[in-house]
């Protein structure tokens, strides 16, 4: 699912059995289930109140549990569901004005100026304080998801995500071009990605993506973690080569590794 | 047809705080992401407001 739908819903696969976190990505690296942007993790999050497996929790945008059970006997629903949410647009509340959904919608594709614009115009041409309400929380909620995404960018260049980092930085850019006040959030962007490092991390990045890619396809292959570890000689010192580390050390854990 | 899972997934048991308080439809869990694998900087519920989000509850047993 997290395939089918890219970046337009979040999978978090976690772990229940006490299997421990390098043991559970290890396990699942294993079975080919890696390479998506799916999160796996073996923390504990919260209790569904089944005690079966596997069971899941469908959150809304708003962070709202829309439906909850057993996911193969569910399966039908959680894509109505989920295809629902999607057609919906996102955060804004049931209530407010379709100006507002429209401001939401946008703001969630990346289109920060326009969303921002509407949202505004939305404000000032509010007929009740209800409908103001609903405009500024929505460009509150535009502001700050936009602050999250820059600091999203840093978090990707500083812990060996360069092409993503760039890629969003860009897109963050593009989208806010025409409201000022966004615009200067994301400027300061760009020295983040003209550094010499940040080169260096790129190419580290073109590197493990080609390595990480066969290692995905066949984890049991030892030699697919050995061109993992390949990376982490050739480019030591980067945040790639710790990530490459980190990659290769999970791919130790998979079950029956040749 | 979309396929929800490419996994097959286990079924079986669940060992981790069967018994903790569950929540319900219309509730907004707070969570947190510690150890995690391809987070890409989303340390928890708060970072993933504006999407939906599915979370799947599976065993290696």
């Amino acid at each position: 699912m997290q395939q089918e739908y890219g970046d337009a819903i979040q999978v978090i696969f976690v772990e229940s059995q006490n299997s421990g976190y390098q043991e559970s990505v290890g396990f699942a690296m294993g079975y080919g289930w890696m390479g998506t942007n799916a999160i796996w993790t073996s923390d504990y999050l919260f209790s569904t109140g089944s005690n079966g497996l596997p069971n899941f929790a469908l959150l809304s945008p708003s962070g709202e549990v829309v439906l909850k059970g057993n996911s193969n006997a569910m399966h039908g629903q959680i894509e109505e569901a989920i295809e629902e949410m999607i057609k919906n647009g996102g955060a804004a509340p049931e209530e407010a004005p379709s100006a507002v959904k429209k401001g939401y919608a946008e703001f969630l594709e990346g289109k920060w100026a326009k969303a921002h614009d509407r949202l505004s115009k939305a404000a000032e041409k509010a007929k009740t304080d209800e409908e103001r309400k609903y405009a500024e929380d929505g460009i509150k909620a535009l502001e700050d998801r936009l602050k999250s995404q820059v600091k999203r960018v840093t978090w990707l260049a500083e812990n060996g995500y360069p092409e993503r980092a760039e890629e969003l930085a860009e897109s963050l850019q593009k989208g806010s071009k025409g409201a000022d006040a966004l615009v200067e959030q994301t400027t300061a962007l760009s020295e983040v990605l003209a550094s010499e490092d940040f080169q260096k991390e790129l190419a580290a990045a073109k590197d493990l993506n080609k390595a990480e890619s066969k290692l995905f396809e066949d984890a049991k292959d030892a030699k697919a973690a050995d061109k993992v570890l390949e990376v982490v000689e050739d480019h030591l010192g980067t945040k790639v080569a710790l990530r490459a580390q980190e990659l290769a050390e999970f791919a130790k854990a998979v079950p029956g590794r040749k | 047809m979309k396929t929800l899972f490419a996994v097959p997934l286990v079924v079986g048991a669940l060992t981790a705080s069967a018994g903790a308080q569950a929540v319900e439809v219309g509730d907004t869990p707070d969570y947190s992401l510690k150890s995690a694998f391809n987070t890409m900087g989303v340390s928890g519920a708060k970072d993933l407001r504006g999407k939906p989000v599915l979370i799947d509850f599976w065993g290696t047993r």
